[in-house]
């Protein structure tokens, strides 16, 4: 037992301070945590720079192909200054990042990376958006109204749900898509008006038995119309919806939209169980707060005690978690944009390593770290904004 | 500076100018800031105070559980604040502490038997007849009987039934000194009484000395022998058990008493203070920004600890009690 | 209870409430038959220890409770108006006829909003206020309360405030909507004694500018004594005794175990060293109650019968308590 070591304990009930100056310290904590997000990014880059020069097999020698004589491969090296030492290399590469200037792709015709990337990113952008957007809006509701009725029919409903979708990973979610609605899309028709009917039909059920109840008959209309509104989509909307390929957003929102849905729908399916999960038993722990007791005793609507009092308190597990799975999308899309054809980061990537593309995998890298680091920045910044309490510890 | 006169022989505990300060985020936190007591062979000294007096940190200090930051304490020819990890170890035996969350103390997957060894266990020199004997003993002591709890774990047994058990262990090593940090204010009254007793009659018949930390003024006034009141780390009144509830010298000790429930003291004006944070101690005498009597002379200069008849002290520039007994009773009383 | 109570005069009236929670051990009658009234503009004490049902039983009046919970009564008289305990009332009943204050300041402000607003919620909702309006009205709450300053306390978060403040705001909180009952339950557990004496006083003060009746609900039977007009002392899910405080200060109690818990409190008015009477054992578990009197396996004058049947509410002639107790104790006896 080491006495230096052990500060007094059980005394966290200090008089509060009076309030600090806020305005300056969360400068000061932003400025921070910029320079650590730059220091972090010339980290990752500096690493796996070295970590591809360690990869087995001579890039240029690839990119050539087994006709090329060593003299071809020795002038393309010495062109691209591959035989000077590595850190030079590395330098030289840092400097050009700082200009915008990536290189060029070793992969012949060579074609400057930037320009590779600047095509790609924006879909896979667009994917990560429209996935972690979508999953949002449908796990929060569902997450919120589960915690308030945890135990009962709808929360454990839910649950069940959630428990198969958390077994359903991106890539054969997708090939259920396709199988469903690209080639069984009459079936599928017909399933989503029956599923639109069978909901409308519980709906009015809902509704009426909590009019009896004396409850408010809002959250059954607002659930069973939500799932009435799917049906119908579907039934709307095949058998001409889903297609393969990208169509960008500059040519009109309908054609881009329908081009990215199933893949998106598909990579939902995990984060909306995910999420959902995890907020939930962040509410049902909110829930039981003193706090959320006071303010039904003040006579606060259930709509106040949910969203007002509980719900902000309970997104930090969530936001946290958002924050790593746009890190992990950003290079975890490759199979859905492979069965979806989708011209994304993620198939760059691969292509790339199968080629030995060094200047492409590298520049992937470094975007793909700049991304995970900066969501992660912003997710600091939101607890803070969160909970006025982190904004007085870092100030 | 030794305020009793009762006592010609050594303290058992000498406290001088002990100060404990640490850091936080929000700036250094002045626990306890100089204090300077003796606690006699086989009494039971209270210290009362309220959040941020830093009594429960004066124990811990005592106890080298915290650092301190300057001062020293003595325990009967060892100045403990000088002491090596392993001579201190040594001696912890004999300075056992217990606890304010009974159940939080006691290892809920050990049985009682187990959890009572266990000092034993590791300082074999403390047997004098077996561990199990004495197990059973300090078990007894406590009113249990090892043939029904020895067996059990702490998980099923109520509040006061785990505090009882900390205290058997406790009482196991057969230690010298006893501290008490709020060992009954998580406890219902019906069950404090109980535990209070024990600590009574383990006193008696091992002619233990126990310091005993509590905020409530009704519990310390029904074991102490001595009452030490504390405000904001510094000690503000020390005397006997009597003294101090009959006629309080101190004007925070007075608005303590006054304010306790079922008091039967005329209530202070009222007053709206509460504690200042101990980041930012006020200057002088620190309890000077409630008191009624304050003037320039508390915010200039802190009052030292002075003796007054009676083995009592009491840090005031203008204490409700003086030198002249009768004096000070005609004027705490008009 | 205490004498000379009829029914018009009193603004709450509970008689055999029973509240039964859902546990993984089966259902748990945590409030198990109490009877209580609260005459208007009187502050009536619940004592009792941990698990005596005390809280829950101050939840039930307002079907504040966890889900799966069940509460049923013989009699629920509010303001001469019959309340279904079944139910939760329509919530504007809540903070407007009866509101709470709780026990810990700390958690029972939300962490994340600012005191202005919390304070705002039920000016809105209750009485339809506007925005601007009710922040000037929370202000004027917040000075009501004896808060320095309440401008600049209304974009304060709970943490920026002492726990004394919180309290006084929670206390604002609730006495926002001019409710004709305040419950506050335990509300100066946790704070310093100096501090809890301005808590007390404070809602004393408030109470009898407002007219508000309440029921305070505390562990610590002295502390009762200072602050109420009339005492409930609950035992095992049932208010065992009902009294004047008189009784209590007096020490002239009749149920044992409230005698016990008397004789068990550290008094701070009693000679140094006074050796206290502890009550043997524990209270009984909920799960398995005994088919006699409740106190019976921990009373020093239990008897056969006292182990048999349930002792039926009793009414002393001379003071008007209320108490259910087979022997129960003689104030009489001490004089002698």
């Amino acid at each position: 037992m080491t006495a230096t070591e052990i500060r007094p304990a059980g005394k966290a009930s200090l008089p509060a301070g009076r309030g600090r100056t806020r305005r300056g310290g969360m400068t000061r904590y932003v400025l921070a945590r910029v320079a650590r997000l730059l220091s972090i990014i010339a980290g990752v880059t500096f690493i796996s720079f070295f970590l591809l020069k360690l990869t087995p097999g001579d890039p240029v020698a690839t990119a050539l192909g087994p006709e090329a004589t060593p003299e071809q491969v020795e002038r393309l090296r010495a062109s691209l200054g591959l035989d000077r030492p590595a850190w030079e290399q590395y330098l030289d590469w840092l400097g050009g990042v700082l200009h915008g200037d990536f290189g060029t792709t070793l992969t012949q015709p060579s074609r400057p990376v930037g320009g590779e990337l600047a095509a790609r990113l924006p879909v896979t952008l667009q994917l990560i958006a429209l996935t972690i957007v979508l999953s949002l809006a449908i796990s929060i509701p569902l997450a919120v109204w589960s915690a308030h009725r945890a135990g009962r029919t709808f929360d454990r409903a839910v649950s069940s749900v959630l428990y198969g979708l958390v077994a359903l990973p991106g890539f054969v979610a997708a090939l259920l898509l396709v199988l469903v609605f690209v080639f069984h899309a009459d079936a599928a028709r017909t399933a989503g008006l029956a599923v639109a009917g069978a909901a409308l039909a519980m709906t009015v059920v809902a509704a009426l038995r909590s009019r009896r109840a004396r409850s408010s008959p809002l959250p059954p209309l607002i659930g069973g119309g939500a799932v009435a509104a799917v049906g119908l989509a579907v039934y709307a909307l095949l058998p001409d919806f889903p297609r393969q390929g990208f169509v960008p957003l500059g040519e009109g929102v309908g054609a881009n939209l329908t081009s990215v849905a199933l893949p998106v729908i598909a990579l939902t399916f995990v984060d909306i169980a995910v999420f959902t999960r995890l907020l939930r038993g962040d509410m049902i722990t909110e829930l039981a707060k003193p706090h959320v007791l006071a303010s039904r005793a003040k006579g606060m609507s259930t709509a106040h005690v949910l969203l007002r009092e509980s719900l902000r308190p309970s997104m930090f597990s969530l936001i946290t978690v958002v924050g790593l799975t746009i890190g992990q999308l950003i290079g975890g899309t490759i199979i859905v944009e492979h069965i979806f054809r989708l011209p994304g980061v993620g198939s760059l990537l691969v292509a790339s390593v199968r080629n030995g593309d060094h200047p492409v995998v590298q520049a992937a890298i470094f975007v793909i770290a700049t991304v995970y680091v900066t969501v992660n920045s912003l997710i600091d910044i939101a607890y803070a904004y969160l909970d006025p309490r982190v904004r007085q510890v870092n100030s | 500076m030794n305020t009793t006169d009762t006592s010609t022989q050594d303290p058992l505990l000498r406290v001088e100018d002990l100060v404990v300060q640490y850091p936080t985020d929000a700036g250094t936190v002045h626990a306890v800031s100089g204090v300077t007591f003796d606690v006699h062979r086989g009494e039971t000294l209270g210290i009362v105070g309220e959040s941020g007096s830093g009594k429960s940190t004066l124990l811990r200090a005592l106890l080298r559980l915290t650092p301190h930051t300057g001062g020293s304490v003595r325990y009967r020819d060892t100045v403990l604040t000088d002491l090596g990890e392993e001579p201190m170890r040594r001696l912890r035996p004999s300075l056992q502490m217990i606890m304010q969350d009974p159940i939080a103390s006691l290892n809920p997957r050990r049985k009682v038997r187990d959890i009572v060894a266990e000092g034993l266990r590791i300082w074999p020199d403390r047997v004098t007849t077996s561990v199990e004997e004495q197990v059973a003993a300090g078990l007894d002591a406590v009113g249990m009987d090892i043939g029904i709890v020895g067996d059990r774990r702490p998980g099923s047994f109520s509040g006061g039934q785990c505090q009882r058990i900390a205290i058997a262990r406790a009482l196991a090593l057969r230690p010298d000194v006893l501290f008490c940090d709020e060992p009954v204010s998580a406890l219902d009254v019906s069950v404090q009484a109980r535990v209070l007793n024990l600590v009574h009659d383990a006193k008696e018949a091992l002619g233990l000395t126990v310091l005993f930390v509590s905020h409530d003024l009704g519990v310390v006034k029904s074991v102490s022998d001595r009452v030490m009141v504390m405000y904001l780390g510094r000690i503000c009144e020390i005397a006997p058990v009597e003294e101090i509830y009959e006629s309080p010298a101190h004007p925070y000790t007075n608005l303590l008493l006054s304010s306790a429930p079922g008091s039967h003291r005329p209530a202070p004006p009222d007053l709206t203070g509460e504690t200042p944070s101990p980041l930012d101690p006020p200057s002088g005498c620190r309890f000077r920004t409630r008191c009624p009597l304050a003037q320039e002379r508390c915010a200039a200069q802190a009052p030292p600890l002075r003796a007054l008849p009676g083995g009592r002290g009491v840090a005031c520039h203008f204490p409700l009690v003086t030198e002249d007994r009768d004096e000070a009773e005609a004027g705490a009383t008009s | 209870m205490p004498s000379g109570t009829d029914s018009t005069t009193d603004l709450l009236v509970v008689r055999g409430l029973r509240t039964t929670l859902r546990t993984p051990r089966g259902p748990l009658a945590v409030v198990d038959g109490a009877d209580l009234r609260v005459p208007r503009r009187t502050t009536v004490g619940v004592v009792g220890e941990s698990g005596s049902g005390k809280t829950m039983f101050a939840r039930s009046l307002m079907n504040l409770l966890p889900a799966g919970a069940e509460v049923t009564a013989e009699e629920l008289t509010f303001d001469d108006r019959e309340l279904d305990p079944r139910r939760p009332p329509h919530r504007h009943f809540w903070g407007t006829e009866i509101s709470m204050v709780f026990q810990d300041p700390m958690t029972a402000l939300n962490p994340v909003r600012t005191v202005g607003a919390q304070i705002c919620d039920p000016l809105r909702v209750h009485q339809g206020m506007g925005r601007g309006v009710a922040r000037r009205r929370a202000a004027e709450l917040l000075g009501h309360v004896g808060i320095p300053a309440p401008w600049s306390r209304l974009d304060q978060y709970p943490h920026e405030l002492s726990g004394g403040m919180r309290q006084r705001v929670m206390i604002a909180v609730a006495i926002s909507c001019e409710p004709k009952l305040l419950v506050a339950d335990e509300p100066t557990t946790g704070l310093d004694v100096t501090v809890q004496r301005q808590i007390l006083a404070l809602l004393r003060r408030l109470k009898d500018e407002h007219g508000m009746a309440m029921l305070l609900i505390s562990h610590d039977i002295a502390l009762l004594a200072d602050e109420v007009d009339q005492v409930g002392v609950m035992y095992a899910g049932q208010v065992v005794e009902h009294t004047d405080v008189a009784q209590i200060r007096g020490k002239a109690v009749r149920h044992r175990y409230t005698r016990a818990l008397l004789q068990a409190h550290p008094d701070v008015n009693a000679p140094a060293r006074t050796r206290l009477e502890s009550i043997p054992g524990g209270p009984p578990d909920l799960l398995a109650m005994p088919e006699g009197c409740r106190f019976a396996a921990r009373c020093e004058h239990a008897r056969e019968i006292c182990r048999a049947t349930a002792p039926q509410p009793t009414r002393d002639p001379r003071t008007g308590a209320a108490f259910t107790c087979h022997f129960p104790h003689e104030p009489a006896e001490e004089l002698v």
